[in-house]
């Protein structure tokens, strides 16, 4: 009538197993345990392009924060029953509870019971993985190895499943526990299935189940069908797509966070294909890994490991080696006792770093099949399929390598981080060249399908994601990042809507502060936008506004604050000070000197930022030196506060302290200050100062030291033992014709 | 009967009656002319409890996984190399191996910068060498060559103190398991259970490196120090006890809070950090290995016995102390010297070690 096959899920011992017993007693019909609706995609298993490890991706249409997967590696015991059938040509049916009424239910619950997946993984070891509990209280580390011991001994063979359906009903009884409404439910719909199937006149179903349902299934009579439909009453059900998507496994791996994973899946992989030999065929498989790593290992290494590996499991009385034993083998022979390799091996032979594959034409959303035909054309499949991160370098110049990069900042717009950028993200728009770090996850395919709603393509989708973001929020520096973001991703359609919302924006914003944080980008873009085909002309026109508000803005702004703000004023006038150079054109540069010139000249403002108001008016030849000594001297005056002084002073020499050595004045005020200074506030200050000359590179201090020891009080300094540097005028002058044509001035 | 005044008496007559019982209730396989089964072999060293109820003193603290490693390595034609830094036991594990393996660890070579490669192979007797030509006779067989003849296993000390043109004689030993003597036209084959058991140091100066054609005939195990305070705690003791008895000092109470004082300041100025992994420290040039602890806490126990009052205490172990600690007379005073301050003065009950070892800094 039916036969019960209670499985491991994801053990290839298991796997096995089943393959024989089907082989010996061929079904008329499959049940597997999955969730029902995931039946409409089955088919698609025997589809030549599909290489496992995949899985079946099961969303809400609707809500596709509700998702679930069900992997499959090759070794997998559904995979392999899936095979079995589809090439047979038999029914094949998924029994499980549909995850329509899983999500159903999950939203019912207010997301409090969480729907574990159909391998239950939030049960608790025994039920998740009855067999490796066993096989833990029979100590193995490893329960294939157990299975292997147990199970795979030559003359056992078809009775396993009985026994393991013996070993499953004995620990459920013996646990004695009512099971969670959760596994109730989900045991009565493959019951229900079950009947169904008996009732349509198969006579021979095979039913594959995890271990734990086993019972459950096994002894049908025992369970009245009508209890089960009154438990299965009332469920309602969403409407869930279902697709194959390329999984990794890496994701299969338990490490990863997969609760119903295994330990090693590459390793399994190979205890599936080559069992007899799976010790000498790893310890090839290092022998090449290491070598390519240039690491000294031959094949005689890989002979000794294979042999002390057997070794150890004869003298710890295993039957065959399992993983710990060839990691001990693998690090006494290959690696020296040197553990760093064997994260490598660790890595790529007992994880693995296979991803699967889904052909094209199995349904796919448009969005995605757009996003594969980008990565098509711009030859990015390998990147694409490859599981070991990966970098690249673009040349922006080039159109390809330009699609390229406006693809990987699109898909980092909604939100899918397959590209970061390696370097800083400052004055990115001034580049040419962009380095980026490439590496797919298979999660990242629902957030394709997620992003599905604001597109059919890639660009569309981060368009109107850019655009809806940019309606949500009214800040400015927001919607600056966002400009710039659309920028660096190609989005012209959302450009100029977007710095419409900004000068919304900057015309209601009240604290100049943030218009100053918006500025430097601006500048960016106005500048750089060109660059990358962009008409940044509208920028333009949005810094002809802004640049005027701020130097109106900034002198009252400075006004009686406390240190700490003013070091963030420090840094925003510093970078507004470059973006209003970089913008001759747009920018009238007397507002900005006439702004700096208030605030050098009241005493209200912070010391810090007077300082560094009176360099940068300095640096822009609005003061003469004379001017700047006066300022100097009248900031360093003894009757105020010594620790203003010192602030003003780190505002003024911010960045560079050539000022001091190419004025002698300057010097003679900064050492008259120090000299006339009371010991008690010399104490207080000298932090302060040592802050300000701390930034200065290494010549520049040497230099200060010199003069510090040489000059004395009030006298010129005299560059005494410094030669004027003597040099060819002739060949001097040579380099002016192409100065003269970088400048511009020919 | 092994003789009393042996200072230290190998391993194999130390623990006779250990291996004699073990051998008798040995009942799993075991590899041709080895005297104990790997099984037992890993008893012995691990230590444990025999069915017979003779109870096995452990010889090794640290993880049985390594030791199990190690055996399975000699079953295999692999040599086995124990590298590590000073003082973890590579020397006290290769002579244990040895003797439970071949029931002798006295077919050893100590390694030197000026070992020759008679030393490995074999070297001549002159006088009848001159007298009678050379023959079987005038042949001086080195401990490898007789382990070679007898299937037993030899150990190399310090493999990568010897020259590396010398280290290389062993090339054809581990690989071919034949060393020809093309003087007398003949050669010496290894028997079953041959092997060798070489012991490095990874930490040294002036050390040769393996060539990588000996590397490959070498398995390797990296001896680890003891992971925890409470394992290294009762490695000293246990090794303290037995030392104590064989120079015949007299039984002390053993001053376990005085060996775990030790061991803790050990340990944290070996890991550069205190125990509770608040405060970091300056780690001095010196190893500060268990086995240093336990020679420091000896000498202390000697001091106390022939010079005080029969107990080891802070006044005692104090000079010993500052001299394994303090071996570059300028940096590591100034560790010290910081280390005192800082953890030793602070802490409850350390008053004493404090004051002791105060009085001679200065």
């Amino acid at each position: 009538m039916y036969n019960i096959y209670g499985i491991r899920h994801h053990g290839p011992g298991s796997t096995r197993s089943l393959l024989r017993a089907l082989e010996a007693n061929p079904p008329d019909c499959l049940l597997i345990e999955a969730p029902a609706d995931a039946d409409k995609v089955l088919e698609y298993a025997l589809h030549p392009g599909i290489i496992p490890p995949v899985a079946i991706l099961l969303y809400d249409e609707k809500d596709l924060s509700k998702a679930s997967y069900l992997p499959f590696a090759s070794f997998s015991p559904e995979w392999q029953a899936i095979q079995y059938g589809l090439a047979q040509g038999i029914p094949i049916h998924f029994m499980d509870l549909p995850m329509g009424m899983q999500f159903q239910m999950e939203e019912e619950n207010n997301g409090q019971l969480e729907i574990p997946l159909p391998s239950s993984e939030n049960e608790g070891p025994i039920v998740r993985d009855p067999m490796g509990y066993i096989a833990e209280l029979a100590g193995y580390s490893d329960s294939e190895r157990w299975w292997e011991a147990t199970f795979e001994q030559p003359n056992n063979d078809e009775d396993i499943f009985t026994s393991i359906i013996e070993l499953n009903t004995a620990l459920r009884d013996e646990l004695g526990r009512q099971e969670p409404l959760h596994n109730r439910m989900r045991e009565a719909y493959m019951r229900k299935t079950l009947r169904k199937v008996l009732a349509d006149g198969y006579r021979k179903v095979a039913v594959i189940c995890g271990a734990w349902h086993a019972p459950a299934l096994h002894h049908l009579p025992r369970f009245k069908p009508k209890d089960d439909n009154a438990l299965l009453k009332g469920l309602r059900k969403k409407k869930v797509a279902a697709t194959w998507i390329p999984w990794s496994y890496n994701r299969l791996a338990f490490q990863s966070g997969y609760r119903a994973g295994v330990i090693s899946p590459a390793w399994y992989e190979l205890l599936f294909s080559r069992r007899e030999e799976a010790v000498q065929w790893w310890m090839v498989r290092v022998a090449v890994l290491l070598r390519k790593e240039g690491f000294n290992a031959s094949a005689a290494h890989a002979t000794e490991a294979s042999r002390l590996a057997h070794t150890l499991a004869a003298l710890r009385r295993h039957p065959i080696a399992g993983i710990e034993e060839m990691k001990e083998a693998a690090l006494a022979v290959f690696c020296n006792g040197n553990t760093a390799p064997l994260q490598l091996i660790e890595r790529q032979l007992i994880i693995g770093e296979e991803i699967g594959e889904v052909p094209a034409d199995i349904p796919q959303i448009p969005l995605q099949r757009d996003l594969e035909s980008r990565i098509r054309s711009l030859r990015l499949t390998n990147a694409f399929r490859s599981s070991s991160p990966e970098t690249k370098a673009l040349d922006l110049r080039k159109p390809n390598h330009l699609d390229t990069s406006h693809l990987l900042h699109q898909l980092n717009v909604l939100g899918i981080p397959w590209g970061t950028l390696l370097e800083a993200p400052e004055n990115r728009l001034g580049n040419f060249h962009e380095n980026w770090r490439l590496e797919w996850k298979p999660e990242f395919i629902i957030k394709v399908i997620e992003a599905g709603m604001w597109g059919n393509t890639v660009c569309t989708a981060a368009t109107f994601f850019i655009q809806k973001r940019a309606g949500d929020s009214d800040q400015l520096s927001i919607l600056v990042g966002l400009a710039r973001e659309a920028l660096l991703a190609g989005i012209t359609a959302a450009f100029g809507p977007l710095v419409a919302r900004i000068e919304d924006a900057a015309s209601l914003a009240k604290d100049v502060f943030y218009l100053m944080e918006a500025l430097p980008t601006l500048a960016d873009i106005a500048r750089y936008g060109d660059t990358r085909q962009t008409d940044v002309e509208a920028v333009k026109a949005l810094i002809r506004h802004m640049a005027p508000r701020i130097c109106i803005g900034l002198p009252n702004a400075v006004l009686h604050i406390e240190e700490e703000p003013a070091r963030q004023w420090l840094t925003l006038v510093v970078q507004n000070n470059r973006a209003i150079s970089l913008l001759r054109q747009e920018v009238e540069p007397q507002a900005w000197i006439n702004a700096l010139e208030k605030i050098a000249n009241t005493n209200a403002a912070h010391p810090l930022i007077r300082g560094l108001c009176a360099r940068m008016l300095f640096d822009r030849s609005a003061h003469a030196p004379r001017e700047t000594a006066r300022l100097a001297r009248y900031s360093l005056s003894a009757s105020d506060e010594a620790q203003d002084g010192a602030l003003w002073l780190e505002g003024f020499l911010y960045g560079s302290g050539l000022l001091l050595i190419h004025i002698p004045e300057l010097w003679a005020i900064l050492d008259e200050w120090i000299t006339e200074m009371p010991d008690s506030h010399f104490h207080e200050i000298l932090p302060l100062v040592r802050r300000a000359f701390s930034s200065f590179t290494a010549p520049e201090r040497e230099k200060m030291l010199r003069m510090a020891r040489m000059g004395q009080k009030g006298q010129p300094m005299q560059e005494e033992g410094i030669k004027p540097v003597a040099f060819d005028q002739q060949r001097a002058k040579q380099v002016l014709p192409t100065v003269k044509m970088l400048l511009g001035l020919e | 009967m092994p003789d009393r005044t042996v200072l230290r008496p190998p391993a194999e007559e130390a623990y006779a009656k250990e291996l004699e019982a073990i051998q008798a209730a040995d009942q799993h396989p075991k590899p041709t002319n080895w005297a104990l089964s790997p099984w037992a072999a890993v008893t012995y060293i691990m230590g444990g409890k025999l069915e017979d109820g003779t109870a096995i003193e452990p010889k090794y603290y640290g993880s049985r996984r390594l030791i199990e490693v190690a055996v399975a390595t000699l079953a295999t034609d692999r040599a086995l190399l124990l590298t590590g830094i000073p003082g973890t036991a590579k020397t006290w594990v290769s002579e244990h191996l040895a003797a439970a393996i071949s029931g002798t660890s006295r077919l050893l070579v100590q390694g030197t910068a000026g070992l020759s490669e008679e030393a490995l192979r074999y070297g001549w007797n002159y006088a009848r060498l001159i007298a009678e030509g050379p023959s079987e006779k005038a042949l001086v067989p080195s401990p490898v060559m007789l382990a070679m003849r007898e299937g037993k296993v030899a150990r190399v000390e310090e493999l990568t103190r010897i020259p590396s043109d010398v280290q290389d004689a062993l090339i054809t030993v581990l690989s071919e398991k034949i060393l020809p003597i093309p003087e007398l036209n003949t050669d010496v084959q290894a028997r079953q259970g041959f092997n060798i058991i070489a012991t490095a140091n990874d930490r040294d100066k002036g050390i040769n490196e393996l060539s990588s054609a000996l590397r490959r005939r070498f398995n390797t195990v990296v001896m680890p120090l003891p992971a925890s305070l409470e394992e290294e705690v009762t490695i000293v003791k246990n090794r303290v006890a037995q030392i104590g008895s064989s120079l015949e000092l007299p039984p002390t109470s053993a001053p376990i809070e005085e060996i775990r004082r030790l061991v803790t300041i050990f340990r944290e100025l070996r890991n550069g950090k205190t125990e509770d992994g608040r405060r970091k420290l300056k780690s001095p040039s010196s190893t500060l290995s268990t086995a240093e602890a336990i020679s420091t806490i000896s000498s202390g126990q000697a001091l106390a016995i022939h010079f005080g009052d029969g107990e080891a205490r802070a006044a005692d172990i104090a000079g010993s102390l500052i001299g394994a600690v303090i071996k570059d007379p300028v940096q590591d005073k100034t560790a010290w010297l910081e280390y005192l301050e800082t953890v030793v003065k602070e802490r409850d009950g350390w008053g004493d070690l404090y004051e002791a070892c105060k009085a001679l800094m200065e």
